[in-house]
């Protein structure tokens, strides 16, 4: 076998030719592609992150709405049940106080009657007590009786 | 004329005019007059009324006076 130089300088331009333009026509454009890709998936990875750490947060502000919320409704229940309380308070109360007066004004108002009532029988007594005397005096004052009681008085008054 | 109105339950005699008229003349006026009255709703005793002078002693307005002072208890 021998070794023709000619020709294997020709293999070896031809070689690096087709290296070149290997090089130029496929390589680069393949590892265009690559890098594209490659930072595609970075920015798709970087992406997610960011949505997953846009989640937690998320996450993490509905969390801390429901404890506020949750602060707020058991603030809000219990001053309600704390006015519910005082208003039910209140009512008994106020129902007490009326109750008193209710009661209080019966009871003078019964007073009241009461001791009408019993003036007027009084006074009716009394009338029916002068109007008997009256009859009676006037039946059985004897002219004796009349000129004993006139002497008196004139007497009285010539004194 | 000066006149002293005297009302009683009944007519007075003699004598209680006699009285009636000395004390007339002695309290009011010597030259009065008596007016004599009966009128028996006064029951007994005797009023007399010289102008807007009264003096009543009668039974009746006692028992009204009583009748009152009860009725103010």
């Amino acid at each position: 076998m021998d070794i023709q130089l000619p020709q294997i300088i020709f293999q070896v331009i031809n070689f690096g030719v087709v290296m070149g333009a290997l090089t130029y026509l496929l390589y680069k454009p393949i590892q265009k592609l690559m890098d594209e890709r490659a930072s595609r998936i970075v920015e798709g990875q970087s992406a997610a992150e960011a949505a997953l750490a846009q989640k937690a947060n998320l996450d993490e502000s509905k969390r801390k709405i429901e404890r506020e919320a949750e602060k707020k409704a058991a603030i809000l229940i219990e001053e309600a049940a704390k006015k519910a309380t005082e208003i039910k308070r209140e009512a008994v109360e106020k129902a007490r106080v009326e109750s008193q007066a209710e009661t209080s004004k019966l009871k003078d108002q019964w007073q009241i009657e009461k001791h009408q009532l019993t003036q007027d029988m009084r006074q009716e007594m009394i009338r029916a007590v002068m109007t008997v005397t009256q009859k009676v005096i006037g039946v059985k004052l004897d002219e004796k009786t009349d000129a004993k009681l006139i002497g008196d008085e004139l007497s009285k008054l010539m004194k | 004329m000066e006149e002293v109105i005297v009302t009683t339950a009944r007519n007075l005699t003699k004598i209680e005019i006699v009285t009636v008229e000395k004390l007339i003349h002695q309290r009011f006026s010597p030259t009065a007059a008596l007016k004599l009255v009966v009128d028996p709703a006064v029951i007994g005793g005797i009023k007399l009324r010289f102008g807007s002078e009264e003096i009543d002693a009668t039974v009746l307005t006692k028992l009204a006076t009583v009748n009152q002072q009860l009725l103010k208890v």
